[in-house]
């Protein structure tokens, strides 16, 4: 081979080289481009049409809606983006995995808290698989999955993956509860939406992830109308009790083998307590989740508290003598002795799975037992003062 | 080591427990004056009545019970270690304490199998029917040991088949927790982690006399013990009728396990650690010494590690677990460097 072939050679190879680079760069430029629309747009100030929740945003442009999800462990760093559009504007950019066509078909919905939503929106039918069916409440979809128009996909803990491949939905809608690791269902490569309306500590906050729902159905508008009733609603309850002078004290949870979860004063609860006008014990603490402490520190804060509030489930119903059964020490709270246990039972109620869209309605109950004289007549749906 | 050293160890030691159960006391999450602490003892009725309620229904259980399981263990430990002539022998090793949780996880999770539900009953369903529970499970896990060691003479083999009962125990359980209920399931987690706060003050005083009575038993025993411990053809030739003296150790050492596991859950490398302490502190073989010295350390130690679980100043305290097994886990690995040393020259 002599020196001019080699010089051919070796320049066919550079030029194959800056070809496919070419290539490559144009491809990027190309799926960039519906990002691009938001970051360059147009002079224009986008404004989220989120509101109470601090979990995600939603911002609009031509048509393209842009959904932001932020990581809920720290707020300013994002998780994820998706770009939503209908057929007409999809069809104007490259196709890319976080760039879905809308409205959604057929969707996998992994919490029964989140099934509610669907119901208020009517897109049920939407709806094409759960997982661990025997918690799910809501009527309509016992229904459907006892037809079999809906399958389960994971049971006890454990992700049916070859089934979620079959059943191949074009989202899944799932509560992370541990970012660090990959979900098992990663493997399938299919579109998993993390939702985390769980992580919201405004009650108004968590019902506004209806918007987010409503988003990839189509559905905003409905979902606008049905959160904004909400939010009246809770303020008329929330400006009634901000009248109350005197504010019971309330405490909250049970003691676990050597342990009690107690909510935080930024919590869900803690603002619950709050718009009903109560004062809860640990308000002035920052925790939005909640605080594991010793028993001996929740009972000397809280063995004089006037109230003492309980979610879970027993056998037969709640009773006093049940309690105590848990724990003798229970014996010495006054909340305990004056019966002032206020119980939401979450295995008859459907306090995880409509509690969330009825913020009002929780206001309201905690309302009629730190202040009954406000709430003649009322019937609480949720929390029942236990006698 | 000379008499007088014995002898002042002795003294010294019952003065440290009283030091570490007083401590036990008077430091928890709420900061509480010593004067109050005294006052709620001695049941003054001018006493503060959340102080009170504090030290007398809270603390005070809480360190009765871990001296007493830590007495327990520690006999246990003893025991299987001499019975079995393996110094890795213990609770927790060798899968024992596994089978008791296996008791109690068939009591509380089979129920819901079967269509009846326990959950948040297991103090309603009795006391007894735990510790009976525990105790049938623990005495499950011996007999397969005893089956293998009767074949199987090596003790690092013996204790690889405990290790690998405690991985199938679990395995069991773990698939009974598969299909039963979320309820039933959180009933027995709870169980399972380990802690010395779980009991009410009759509780813990009925563990300490059961433990304490159990103790006077076993103290009959010491002299047999000794002659194990020079092999079994010793004891044979000395007269003693060594199948049934194994047997009654196995159940004695069984039920302390079953009675402290059923009341606190499992807890770790106590059992295994403290005998080899006492040896080391000792530095005897023999049991007149030995049994009331692993009382009295077993004792000191879990009162030690329960004051370390309740991270004074904090208003949150370690699993119970966590500690024995920071102090346990060292001592396991010094006696295996040690024994190796010893076989290798």
């Amino acid at each position: 081979m002599d020196i001019q072939d080699k010089i051919k050679n070796w320049s066919l190879l550079l030029l194959l080289i800056f070809v496919i680079q070419l290539i490559s760069c144009s491809e990027d430029e190309k799926s960039l481009s519906v990002s691009k629309l938001f970051t360059s747009n147009n002079g224009k100030e986008l404004v989220s049409s989120v509101n109470y929740a601090e979990g995600f945003d939603i911002y609009e442009m031509d048509n393209i809606k842009k959904l932001v999800i932020y990581n809920p462990q720290n707020k300013d760093k994002i998780l994820s983006i998706y770009y939503l559009a209908d057929s007409v504007y999809h069809q104007g950019y490259p196709s890319s995995p976080e760039f879905l066509e809308i409205p959604i078909n057929n969707v996998a919905v992994f919490s029964a808290t989140q099934l509610n939503a669907f119901s208020k929106l009517n897109i049920l039918d939407k709806v094409c698989a759960i997982s661990e069916s025997e918690y799910i409440r809501n009527p309509d979809i016992k229904e459907m999955y006892k037809n079999g128009e809906i399958v389960e996909l994971a049971g006890n803990g454990n992700f049916y993956l070859e089934r979620t491949l079959e059943v191949n939905p074009s989202i899944i809608f799932y509560s992370p509860y541990n970012l660090a690791q990959k979900h098992p269902l990663a493997a399938t490569e299919l579109t998993m939406i993390p939702f985390f309306d769980f992580m919201e500590s405004d009650p108004l906050g968590r019902a506004e992830w209806i918007k987010f729902t409503a988003l990839f159905f189509g559905k905003e508008t409905e979902a606008n109308d049905i959160f904004d009733t909400i939010v009246g609603k809770y303020n008329v309850y929330k400006e009634l009790a901000s009248g109350s002078i005197n504010k019971p004290t309330v405490f909250s949870d049970k003691y676990y083998s050597g342990q009690w979860f107690v909510s935080g004063g930024n919590s869900y609860i803690a603002q619950l307590f709050n718009d009903a006008g109560a004062d809860y014990l640990w308000k002035d603490n920052q925790n939005t989740g909640s605080i594991n402490l010793d028993f001996e520190v929740v009972y000397s804060k809280a063995h004089d508290a006037d109230f003492w509030r309980i979610v879970g489930t027993y056998s037969n119903g709640f009773s006093y003598e049940k309690l105590l059964a848990e724990n003798e020490l229970y014996y010495n709270f006054k909340a305990f002795n004056d019966k002032q246990v206020i119980f939401c039972d979450s295995k008859t109620s459907t306090y995880f799975e409509t509690g969330t869209l009825e913020p009002h309605l929780l206001l309201a109950d905690f309302i009629y037992v730190f202040h009954p004289e406000l709430m003649e007549g009322y019937k609480p749906k949720y929390y029942h003062l236990c006698k | 080591m000379s008499k007088k050293h014995t002898k002042l160890i002795f003294v010294v030691l019952p003065l440290l427990i009283v030091f570490l159960f007083l401590i036990n006391l008077w430091y928890g999450s709420v900061v509480i004056s010593w004067i109050d602490v005294w006052d709620a003892l001695m049941l003054n009725v001018n006493a503060n009545q959340a102080s009170k309620i504090i030290i007398l229904q809270y603390r005070l259980p809480q360190a009765i019970t871990a001296m007493s399981v830590g007495i327990g263990l520690s006999i246990s430990g003893l025991l299987l270690q001499t019975t079995f002539s393996n110094p890795l022998a213990g609770p927790s090793v060798l899968g024992i304490s596994a089978g008791a949780s296996l008791g109690v996880a068939i009591m509380v999770l089979l129920g819901g199998v079967v269509g009846a539900s326990f959950s948040g009953t297991l103090l309603i369903l009795g006391d007894m029917a735990i510790v009976l529970a525990a105790f049938a499970g623990a005495l499950a896990v011996l007999l397969i040991i005893i089956f293998v060691s009767g074949r199987v003479g090596n003790a690092v083999t013996i204790l690889i088949i405990g290790i690998m009962i405690g991985y199938l125990v679990s395995a069991i359980v773990g698939t009974m927790q598969f299909f039963s209920s979320s309820e039933d399931l959180h009933a027995f987690v709870l169980w399972g982690l380990g802690s010395f706060s779980k009991t009410s003050i009759v509780q813990s005083i009925w563990i300490f006399i059961t433990t304490i009575l159990v103790l006077i038993v076993t103290m009959w025993f010491v002299k047999p013990l000794n002659a194990l411990l020079l092999g079994r053809q010793y004891a044979v030739s000395s007269g003693f009728n060594v199948k049934f003296l194994q047997s009654i150790f196995i159940l004695i050492s069984g039920f302390l396990i079953a009675l402290g596991t059923a009341f606190t859950g499992p807890i770790a490398f106590i059992g295994l650690a403290v005998p080899h302490i006492a040896r080391t502190v000792f530095r005897t073989s023999n049991h007149r010494i030995l049994l009331p010295a692993v009382v009295l350390i077993g004792a000191a130690l879990t009162l030690g590690c329960n004051f370390i679980s309740k991270l004074p100043g904090y208003d949150a305290s370690l699993p119970i677990n966590a500690v024995t097994s920071i102090v346990g886990a060292p001592i396991v690995i010094w006696v295996i460097i040690k024994g190796r040393r010893m076989s290798n020259g």
